[in-house]
């Protein structure tokens, strides 16, 4: 690994301080549970590694406005076994507890695999489909949203400016009455995942409305299945059905051909756990 | 590259020293301390080798920087056992022949003393489930489950006073 500087703040304030002081040059470690692996194959080589895992302020798990406000630094284990999570954002609760091993639940957190942005990542995904917010803050305090969606742009690459730090994630109070699917694909339990689908319906008066659709793995990063989701908008159940099993909604996936497989053959994998994952959510026997 | 005065309770034993900023937790247990039954082998956090208690979870020491344990209380394989006795899961994997070449033993073993704490109800399916942090590449698995199930049972026992 390349010697670096290591900072450990205890606080936002400080934190940010930090950033300001060392610019392009820091790099932010939360849980590390991807970053370790990217620093000693020296894909990543900052100055200065700014630790998170002492601040505090940045663990807490809130009720918000019908919803949640999660801490960017929140861990797997703490998301996947919080009352709170389970009651008002109970996918992110699952996905939190299907992600790797016992050991990297532990320390991993949710905020890292924002910001780490896998174009396969659990907790991205989900997001995605339960219309999160994402809170930054800068170097002399200034404060900025950003929905989720629009947020990855790129492989492992988002919207943040360095310096820019991620404090918290607001999960928003979900349709009454909705239905969710989450569905992951890996060779082995506990491997990064192939694929992730993740999905939310809200029926009103008959129809769907505010579907969404996410996908990790259909491309260089997670985002929303748009054609699905208007085929979805206004739909009877029937309808989304039929829907689903067309073809023409998936043909905009474009998973990234490695060494688990090329793309047609991926297409047809996420292609299938997204349509299991709408089937989970529309009650439909797998 | 900062040097940083680290204290931390390995074992139960206070231990004070002056670590590199990027040395891993791994590598300052087996290097700095000795305690090399913690084991480094596939160097990117998938394999289990390395399993510690950070504060009583098991992580994978591998994935820490020695200066992040500053203050915390880490416990190896080494401290695993009590007052000479042999931990339950420890037992477990001798009886059932829960190893081959024992490459990978601590590490499960770390991994099983926590589950076994968390789950003490735990069946062979979620048993199999909750080993996937960690590989052996003897590939014997059936016996580690039957060592972790067995552990469990023992542990059940013991605090209902059997």
């Amino acid at each position: 690994m390349r010697p670096f500087d290591f900072q450990a703040p205890v606080s936002v304030e400080q934190t940010l301080r930090l950033l300001d002081e060392h610019g392009a040059d820091a790099t932010l470690l939360a849980g590390g549970q991807s970053l370790m692996i990217l620093l000693r194959q020296g894909l990543v080589a900052p100055g200065t590694l700014i630790g998170l895992k002492r601040v505090e302020e940045l663990s807490t798990v809130e009720r918000r406005d019908g919803g949640l406000l999660l801490g960017s630094m929140v861990t797997y284990r703490t998301a996947a076994a919080d009352p709170l999570v389970a009651e008002r954002a109970p996918l992110v609760a699952r996905a939190a507890g299907s992600v790797g091993s016992v050991h990297i639940r532990n320390l991993g957190t949710v905020g890292g695999a924002v910001c780490h942005a896998d174009p396969a990542g659990d907790l991205p995904t989900v997001l995605l489909a339960l219309d999160a917010s994402l809170h930054t803050l800068r170097p002399g305090g200034a404060a900025a949203t950003y929905p989720v969606d629009g947020f990855f742009q790129g492989l492992f690459e988002t919207s943040l400016d360095a310096g820019e730090l991620l404090v918290s994630i607001g999960l928003p109070r979900q349709p009454e009455g909705a239905s969710f699917g989450y569905r992951r694909f890996s060779f082995r339990h506990g491997e990064y995942p192939m694929a992730v689908a993740a999905c939310r319906l809200a029926f009103e008066g008959g129809r769907y409305a505010g579907a969404r659709v996410a996908v990790g793995g259909g491309g260089l990063y997670p985002a929303r299945l748009r054609p699905l989701e208007e085929l979805l908008e206004g739909a009877t159940r029937d309808e989304a059905l039929e829907a689903a099993r067309t073809d023409a909604p998936f043909e905009a996936l474009r998973p990234i051909a490695d060494v688990r497989g090329g793309e047609a053959w991926k297409r047809r994998v996420v292609t299938e756990l997204i349509r299991r994952t709408l089937g989970d959510a529309l009650g439909e026997a797998a | 590259m900062s040097e940083h005065r680290v204290s931390l309770q390995v074992n139960g034993r206070r231990v004070t020293s002056e670590v590199a900023a990027q040395r891993l937790l791994r590598d300052f247990l087996r290097d700095e301390l000795g305690l090399t039954g913690t084991k480094g082998a596939c160097e990117d956090g998938m394999c289990g080798s390395c399993s510690v208690h950070l504060d009583g979870q098991v992580v994978k020491s591998c994935l820490l920087l020695a200066v992040e344990a500053d203050g915390h209380q880490v416990t190896t394989i080494e401290g695993l056992a009590r007052d000479g006795e042999l931990h339950p899961v420890q037992r477990a994997l001798i009886d059932n022949f829960g190893f081959q070449c024992g490459f990978c033993t601590p590490g499960f073993a770390m991994t099983m003393a926590k589950l076994i704490e968390e789950q003490p109800e735990i069946d062979a399916a979620s048993a199999q489930e909750a080993l996937v942090g960690n590989i052996c590449r003897c590939t014997g698995y059936v016996r580690i489950v039957a060592a972790l199930l067995d552990a469990a049972g023992r542990a059940r026992g013991a605090a209902d006073g059997r």
